[in-house]
């Protein structure tokens, strides 16, 4: 019976802290963060690209604090009858004999819009958690998490640079004992993109072949690594392209939808433009936006490629750019709560434009503030409460016009 | 009991045509409307605050001698449901034809210069269709906010802003009903801050009060401010001084927690832009973009997207 061999991923895989190469501050920062942490504390979310090392990172972590790790991945995540049965119980029952406890959910991205339960019961662990909790993610900017991001505390990790992982490839040759040569470590390392994982099993494919491998080998057996660009990618591409097409051949390669993008550029651009060359940057950017309003609503997709030029044109109308780091666009996360508040506002509206005679414009204008300003007086407030019969409307009443506040005062 | 006694403006509009004391000429027209029992369509045109729905609503409750209910109904033309609620809601409105001597209801359409283009054109034959059984009263603040063929087909009315003698007696009148005393000065504030909005007058006479029996110049003051701020104003000279986050985030609360419509911060843009010293090129560089802004908007671009780039072209140097 031959005994199962270990990759050589699984096999190298860091035990100590100094083992996990590459994002350092990140490190500094999920420690910190666990020190830190006390029950009110949120949770953390470790975002990046693949094979950056997040996982490792919490497992190296929690075993160095001493902490007892259950670690979860999205299929588990997916399952009511674990979460209820092994999860909750672990977040919960903070014992004082027991060791500490971590929790970790890795892949969280992996779980899809449909899956809300799980999500759910993401937000309310959080909430309740008498233990930490550790989430992973390639892409946290997918809509669906969104309430996830607002209640974790996040930490970006990098792609790794090519000379650390050259460097790591090298220890590992030297315990595998295989004699490399640089060069081919280095045509690894820049196949991979920073993908740490993806450079192990490089190199395990090319030594478990042949002894000595040269660089035509390596050229040729290593296919090149197609890592999907992600956002943050595509506005670096465009920040730094030198002419229109460089720029609109970074931007028109987005997965993003041409609306999610123009939010993006739209946010960064602000960021990333000194005060004199916003105006000539901004109105290129509200051109695309109109431009792309015009394309959805007539079906004009042929003229998509002019809404990418345009969004580039943004990038090059800004000749020194601020050193910023990309931000997602604010106006997304806030999205759904202002649709909520709209909504309010014009079931609210609705009532008082029949009741006060006005239009909806003097309404959200006038008296609004008119009714704010009388409503600090608490013989007035009674009075309206008194009137509306409605516990729909003096839900609204309290939330718009007193902006919670009698709730606040009550409780 | 519902809310609007509890605000004096709704309190004490006028119901009549007869309890309306100034603008005789108007009134005076449309008491001959009454008299013949026919009434065109109409276009209230003129400022907020300047009597246009109490002048619409006394003429309905003369007109019906008092029984309105089922004959009358006011809609907002700016919903953003836009023309097809008011097509289904004429529809259904004018289907059941009143068994009055008074052959026809009446349709009244606030803000209806807030209305897209499309939107008027589609107006337009609603208008012509139900001619017969439905009648338009059309309130704006600008006419040239309304389509040619609309203006055409109604009677205008304009109402300017109320003069300082008539917000001063309307004031006045309110206060003594309400049992609150006053002073010359409160009086004076009101009227000057009010500049002829009759609503805007009582409206902070009511706040001025609070719950107490008294006003003064003092406590008029005070509400003032806090009533009207000059938002889009504090919001260009923020944009001009290039403190640029503070002007988007003075937007952003415009735009989502006011919920002000595109169109309304641009119309003060630009009656703010006209008034405020800055070098006239520049003058020009953001009365274009503003220009641009206010077309992209109405093709359907993004509210925030667009005035941000007018705010950023108030925080440029000029372009050469």
């Amino acid at each position: 019976m031959s005994v199962p061999r270990l990759s050589w991923v699984e096999k190298h895989k860091p035990k100590t802290l100094e083992e996990v190469v590459g994002n350092d501050a990140a490190k500094k920062d999920f420690i910190d963060w666990l020190e830190k942490w006390d029950e009110r504390g949120k949770a953390a979310l470790l975002h990046g690209p693949p094979g950056v090392g997040k996982t490792v990172l919490v497992e190296v972590v929690a075993s160095k604090f001493n902490y007892r790790l259950i670690e979860t991945n999205a299929s588990e995540t997916r399952r009511v009858d674990f979460l209820e049965n092994v999860i909750k119980p672990a977040a919960l029952n903070r014992s004082l004999f027991s060791s500490k406890v971590l929790i970790f959910f890795d892949e969280i991205d992996g779980l899809s819009a449909e899956e809300s339960n799980a999500i759910n019961f993401l937000l309310e662990l959080i909430e309740s958690s008498k233990v930490p909790i550790v989430m992973a993610a390639n892409d946290p900017w997918a809509p669906h998490l969104y309430k996830i991001r607002d209640k974790a505390y996040m930490i970006p990790l990098h792609r790794i640079r090519p000379q650390t992982i050259v460097k790591r490839l090298r220890d590992i040759c030297k315990a595998e004992g295989v004699k490399c040569r640089q060069e081919v470590l280095l045509i690894i390392a820049e196949h991979s993109e920073g993908d740490m994982r993806a450079a192990i099993e490089d190199l395990e494919l090319l030594y478990s072949a042949q002894e000595d491998v040269n660089i035509e080998d390596a050229e040729k057996i290593l296919s090149y690594r197609n890592v999907e660009k992600n956002i943050f990618e595509i506005l670096r591409g465009a920040t730094y392209a030198s002419t229109l097409e460089k720029a609109s051949l970074s931007l028109s390669s987005s997965e993003e939808k041409p609306e999610d993008l123009l939010e993006w550029v739209f946010e960064n651009i602000l960021h990333l433009s000194p005060k004199q060359w916003l105006f000539p940057a901004l109105r290129y950017v509200a051109e695309a936006d109109m431009l792309l309003k015009q394309i959805s609503k007539n079906s004009a997709w042929r003229l998509l490629p002019i809404f990418y030029h345009k969004l580039s044109n943004a990038f090059l109308a800004i000749p020194q750019k601020n050193k910023v780091n990309f931000a997602f666009p604010s106006r997304i996360k806030e999205r759904f709560k202002r649709i909520q508040h709209l909504k309010s506002l014009r079931e609210l509206e609705s009532f008082f434009l029949k009741e006060l005679h006005v239009g909806k414009s003097v309404f959200r204008r006038e008296i609004v503030p008119f009714l704010r300003f009388l409503s600090e007086d608490d013989n007035f407030r009674t009075r309206v409460l008194n009137r509306l019969s409605d516990t729909r409307l003096r839900e609204l009443y309290n939330s718009i016009i007193l902006r919670g506040e009698i709730r606040r005062r009550h409780t | 009991m519902s809310i609007s006694d509890l605000l004096w403006v709704e309190k004490y509009r006028p119901k009549t045509l007869d309890e309306i004391i100034d603008r005789e000429e108007i009134v005076t027209r449309l008491k001959a409307f009454v008299k013949s029992g026919n009434v065109p369509n109409m276009l209230f045109v003129g400022p907020p605050g300047t009597g246009k729905t109490t002048a619409a609503l006394a003429l309905v409750n003369d007109l019906y001698q008092g029984s309105t209910a089922g004959r009358f109904m006011e809609l907002n033309a700016s919903d953003e449901r836009g023309i097809n609620t008011i097509r289904e809601v004429v529809k259904d409105f004018a289907r059941s034809r009143p068994s009055t001597e008074i052959p026809f209801k009446i349709l009244i359409l606030d803000e209806s210069d807030n209305m897209t283009q499309d939107a008027q054109q589609a107006l337009r034959r609603i208008m012509e269709r139900y001619a017969s059984v439905t009648r338009f009263i059309l309130l704006a603040n600008y006419q040239w906010g309304i389509i040619e063929p609309i203006q055409s087909r109604c009677a205008v009315f304009r109402f300017p802003p109320l003069s300082p003698t008539h917000v001063r007696e309307g004031v006045i009148r309110v206060l003594e009903k309400e049992g609150v005393s006053w002073t010359e000065e409160a009086i004076d504030e009101i009227v000057k801050a009010a500049r002829g909005d009759m609503r805007k007058a009582i409206n902070i006479a009511q706040s001025a009060a609070g719950g107490l029996k008294k006003i003064t110049g003092e406590s008029v003051k005070q509400v003032v401010g806090v009533l009207h701020p000059r938002e889009v104003g504090e919001m260009i000279s923020e944009a001009l001084k290039g403190d640029f986050t503070s002007a988007r985030k003075r937007l952003a609360k415009l735009l989502y927690d006011d919920g002000l419509s595109a169109n309304d911060i641009l119309r003060e843009m630009n009656s703010e832009l006209m008034s405020i010293e800055i070098d006239e090129r520049k003058r020009l560089q953001v009365v274009n973009a503003l220009g641009e802004a206010n077309f992209r908007v109405a093709m359907g671009a993004d509210a925030e997207i667009q005035i941000s780039t007018v705010l950023a072209a108030l925080a440029a140097d000029v372009q050469k």
